[in-house]
């Protein structure tokens, strides 16, 4: 044999072996390895003799009848041997004893004849899988209340401003210390920042997540400290000691768990605090933390109204009414706009704290759960057609079982006994695939999701398979039971009312009603898959337009960070710093431009500076336009990739010595400069160091919230007139970004070693998960669509083979009077091609309709996408008419002979 | 159960009974015997083959036997299958009613148009 001959054989051989891993086991185990020997012989024997031509054909008969005998492998009922007297013989005993006999019987039927029970186990475990899945994710976010004490007193509040669309934006400190200090409705309110923190360890700077809050924060959430306690009113105030709180997870990781830790001190920022307490582990808050550290009250209290930082916590006095609460602190917040009129279109927007994190995941999540629930129906539609067929295989034994005086109630439970033993074999399964699937979804779920109308991102609680979602998961199992029990049972009731059960099979009277009932929860079947299919293809869409948007970034070969804590420090240290960090990151091999810019893009920032037009009528206090602005370096829009659309992008000239320029963007010209040339005009901005600007150029909008969002204008100025402490580094290289990551790192702290470096990530990885929850949403809703379309596959199978066997005395008689097999093929065919029309008929009417109701999830994509619905056409025709093909073969093997012996 | 019950055979079933009859065989020359005999009409793929043995093994038609005592080594590990007491009534009820069948006049004269066409 040459060596090529002896790979092919190698090839098919391993073809051989994985269609023999589809038969049921007990097959493999009893004929698996003479199947084998048979096969390597005649293959043998064909390729020694024959062209390829032969060897070809021979193969593709083989496979073909190895498929379709795999699947029949599953349901080779193992009868016991035909001299065996039927076991009704031998019932004796109490009445409650039969029940158990039956209920017993019951389950040894299913063990008997595994491929049946173990096809339904798995349709139940998997969609009861995706059920228990979803559901805990739903119970975490939505429904469990935080852990927090009585959490619906606990609330957030936001600054909420009509001048930008910003409505849950930040307040000024000075303004959150007058409504913590006059409110007359809450237990406990508190400002609170999340932020960056400097922790040194081993000589090298940690960025650390801190949360600064107002003394009152853990008493508005209403939290006990694990270890030590929280911070007394003196701490809050100037002059108290330099205390922290620290998480149980920081308290694990960095201060190894040691239980003495409470009394420690840690640097941060260069100053030492001592540890006083301990979160717990379960502790959760929306915002990342390592450290929390307190505010002083009587400083935040000189902050300038309009130095807006600061959301608020608080926990409503007993009793108290949301709209009162609201009330209470608007009020206070207008006799503060009486005195400074900057504030007249500000109020505060309080909400549950709960409401405000699961604000942007709400839809998707609905989505996925109408989803699951869709998987959920053609499961149970599936088992309740599975067992409709076998009820109707053993038509003769219980009509035995009713000729020797079993009662309704008794055959009743043997029917029920099969259907509970499935149920609970599945349900098992589901817990135990449900687990696996959760710890799958912590993987890939994004660690923060953007609030809308606010800079903010919150993380959202982990789900886990708690008591709550194993109530929930049995209530939808029983459910499941009921329902796919219910046909079953109203089905044979009816016939042993009509006394029908006692007719040979053949010619019994209900097969064309039975068929009716199979044929129409199969169209119900195909028709939730295809609404199924077409969110998923809707999805899909969805993603791969938002992943193709023109995000207005260049995002291949960029790498980005954020470096400095300049806190407290002179401008001219500032600009020492980044100008020596671009120097020498420009230097090294590879890299093409550096630019910076204080905040990294797409990743729900904000920074607003008030803009006037000093040539336009001056608006009224309180409601001068701001808008975002961006400090940037000359080169940041080369190393970001963003293009220049007219006029000139910034300079090294353009810096504190020379006149003060600015550059929009296309939003920006849009907004204030309907018809003329922006190039040239003179805006005066707020921040003084900037003052009156000359805008030199336009650049492409950059998609900032996410890319499915419509940018916002941005007005960039050049960085050095008053850099920010910290900013974000743009490193455009001509590699893999990711492998610059030291090389850029050694840089920086050449020019500092004290300095932080944060948030170390390609530009792509920021573009990419931007879109984290789409994404996700994508991969669970397609998911789940596959797995509707392979269980309307398995009913469109279970149904046919049924239709099939139900008819095949009709058929042999057709196949006697002339019909051919193709014409018997065609027939069967044609019946599965009628109900997968009036299947994929309603799917796509209803999905039409129901369309608008998804069309907040979708982008670039319209909810009747004509590609998508005949995609869906196409796909679920096809599979269907598959699943049919194999009962059509059978059907054309039909003999002739057998319509003879019967007449 | 007499013989009858299993009537009508599957043709496979039926071109496998035949087979190993009087003698016992293995997998492998079943399958050749059945294809030459039947020449090529009747194709089994390893699948369908020890399906069809399953069955009727275990409708007790069918039996595992010892290799005969002349086999060469390696084919002595192989599994042979022969014909039990009660399958070869089945085989031969099989073959009388096919028989029987064919002597009815409608089989007949269907016999007789195939001729002339």
């Amino acid at each position: 044999m040459t060596r090529r001959k002896r790979d092919g054989a190698r090839r098919t051989t391993r073809v051989f072996d994985a269609l023999l891993a589809l038969y049921s086991p007990a097959f493999q185990k009893g004929y698996g390895g003479e199947m084998r020997r048979v096969f390597v012989e005649s293959y043998d024997t064909i390729s020694r003799g024959g062209s390829r031509w032969t060897r070809l054909g021979f193969l593709s008969r083989t496979f073909r009848g190895m498929l379709v005998s795999a699947v029949g492998s599953w349901f080779d009922i193992r009868r016991s041997s035909p001299a065996s007297s039927p076991r009704v013989h031998r019932v004796r005993g109490t009445a409650g004893a039969f029940y158990v006999r039956d209920v017993v019987a019951g389950i040894a039927a299913i063990v008997r004849a595994p491929g049946f029970g173990v096809l339904c186990v798995a349709i139940l475990g998997l969609g009861g899988a995706a059920v228990v899945t979803v559901g805990a994710v739903t119970h975490a976010t939505l429904v469990r209340p935080l852990p927090y004490a009585a959490p619906d007193r606990v609330v957030i509040g936001w600054g909420s401003t009509s001048v930008n669309g910003q409505f849950r934006d930040v307040i000024a400190g000075s303004v959150a210390v007058d409504l913590i200090r006059r409110n007359r409705t809450f237990d406990a309110l508190a400002a609170f920042k999340p932020d960056g923190t400097v922790l040194m360890q081993d000589n090298k700077p940690h960025v650390l997540d801190a949360l600064t809050v107002t003394t009152e924060f853990f008493a508005a959430l209403g939290i006990d400290p694990w270890l030590g306690r929280w911070f007394t009113t003196e701490e809050g105030f100037s002059g108290g000691e330099p205390v922290l709180v620290v998480s149980h997870a920081f308290w694990q990781k960095k201060l190894n768990a040691d239980s003495s830790a409470v009394g420690r001190r840690i640097t941060l920022d260069g100053a030492a605090h001592t540890v006083v307490g301990i979160t717990g582990p379960d502790f959760y808050f929306p915002f990342a933390l390592d450290v929390v550290v307190p505010l002083h009250e009587d400083v935040l209290a000189t902050h300038s109204r309009t130095n807006y930082n600061y959301w608020l916590a608080g926990r409503l006095h007993d009793g108290v009414e949301m709209a009162t609460a609201s009330a209470d602190l608007n009020q206070i917040l207008g006799a503060i706009a009486e005195e400074d009129p900057r504030l007249a279109n500000w109020s505060i927007l309080i909400e549950p704290f709960q409401e405000s994190v699961v604000q942007y995941i709400r839809l998707p999540l609905l989505a996925v759960l109408v989803a699951v629930g869709f998987v959920w129906l053609i499961a149970i539609v599936n088992v309740a057609n599975l067992l409709l067929i076998r009820v109707s295989g053993r038509q003769h034994a219980l009509a035995i079982r009713r000729a020797l005086g079993a009662s309704t109630p008794r055959l009743a439970a043997l029917l029920l006994a099969e259907g509970a033993t499935i149920s609970l074999a599945g349900f098992a399964i589901a817990l135990g695939l449900a687990t696996v699937m959760l710890d799958l979804l912590r993987t890939v779920m994004p660690p923060v999701v953007p609030v809308p109308g606010s800079a903010a991102q919150v993380a959202l609680v982990t789900p886990v398979l708690s008591w709550p979602v194993v109530v929930f998961a049995t209530l939808v199992f029983v459910g499941g039971f009921a329902v796919f029990s219910a046909p079953v049972l109203w089905n044979a009731l009816r016939r042993w009312e009509t006394g029908s059960l006692q007719g040979n099979s053949r010619t019994q009277s209900g097969t064309r009603g039975n068929l009716r009932m199979h044929d129409a929860l199969v169209a119900a079947e195909l028709t939730l898959a295809t609404l199924l299919l077409v969110g998923a293809g809707l999805s899909v869409r969805t993603t791969v337009n938002l992943l193709r948007a023109d995000s207005g970034l260049h995002p291949a070969g960029v790498l980005s960070l954020y470096m400095g804590d300049f806190n407290g420090r002179p401008r001219e240290d500032r600009v020492r710093f980044f100008d020596g960090v671009l120097r020498e990151i420009e230097a090294l091999p590879g890299v093409a431009y550096v630019g910076l810019n204080d905040y990294v893009p797409l990743q729900n920032e904000d920074d607003f500076e008030g803009v006037r037009f000093p040539d336009r009528p001056p608006p009224q206090p309180g409601q001068g336009p701001r808008e975002e602005w961006r400090r940037v370096s000359a080169d940041y829009f080369a190393a970001a990739g963003i293009s220049l659309i007219r006029g000139r992008t910034f300079t090294r000239g353009d810096d504190e010595t020379a006149p003060s320029v600015a550059v929009i963007n296309r939003a920006f010209a849009a907004k204030y400069f309907t018809g003329d040339d922006p190039i040239g005009y003179h805006i005066r901005v707020t921040d003084d160091p900037y003052d009156l600007t000359e805008i030199v150029g336009v650049v492409d909008d950059v998609l900032r919230r996410g890319l499915n969002q419509a940018a916002p204008p941005v007005l960039y100025v050049p960085y050095q007139r008053n850099p920010r402490p910290t900013m974000a580094v743009f490193v455009r290289t001509d590699g893999d970004p990711s492998s610059f990551a030291e090389a850029v790192k050694s840089a920086i702290w050449r020019v500092d070693p004290g300095q932080p470096i944060a948030q170390i990530l390609t530009l792509e990885d920021i573009v990419r998960s931007s879109i984290g929850v789409p994404r996700l949403t994508m991969q669970i809703v397609g998911a789940l669509a596959s797995l509707a379309l392979v269980l309307a596959a398995v009913g469109v199978f279970g149904v046919m083979a049924y239709s099939v066997r139900m008819r095949r005395h009709e058929l042999a008689i057709r196949v006697a009077v002339g019909a051919t097999p193709r014409g018997i093929r065609a027939l069967v065919v044609a019946k599965d091609a009628r109900i997968t029309a009036l299947g994929l008929g309603m799917g796509l009417g209803l999905a039409f309709l129901l369309g608008n109701t998804i069309e907040g999830l979708l982008f670039g994509v319209a909810p009747a996408d004509p590609v998508t619905f005949a995609g869906v056409g196409m796909v679920l025709a096809t599979v269907s008419l598959l699943a049919a093909y194999i009962p059509a073969r059978r059907a054309s093997h039909v003999d002739p002979l057998e319509s003879l012996r019967a007449e | 159960m007499t013989p009858d019950a299993f009537l009508p055979l599957n043709p496979r079933a039926y071109a496998i009974m035949l087979v190993i009859a009087d003698e016992p065989a293995h997998g492998y020359r079943i399958k050749h015997e059945v294809e030459e005999r039947s020449g090529g009409s009747i194709a089994l793929d390893p699948g369908s083959l020890y399906r069809t043995i399953a069955k009727l093994v275990r409708d007790d038609l069918v039996a595992e036997r010892r290799a005969p005592a002349d086999t060469d080594r390696d084919d002595e590990r192989r599994r042979y299958y022969q014909l039990t007491p009660l399958g070869k009534r089945v085989a031969r009820a099989e073959t009388e009613r096919l028989a029987a069948l064919i002597q009815t006049g409608p089989a007949r004269a269907l016999l007789r148009r195939g001729k002339t066409a």
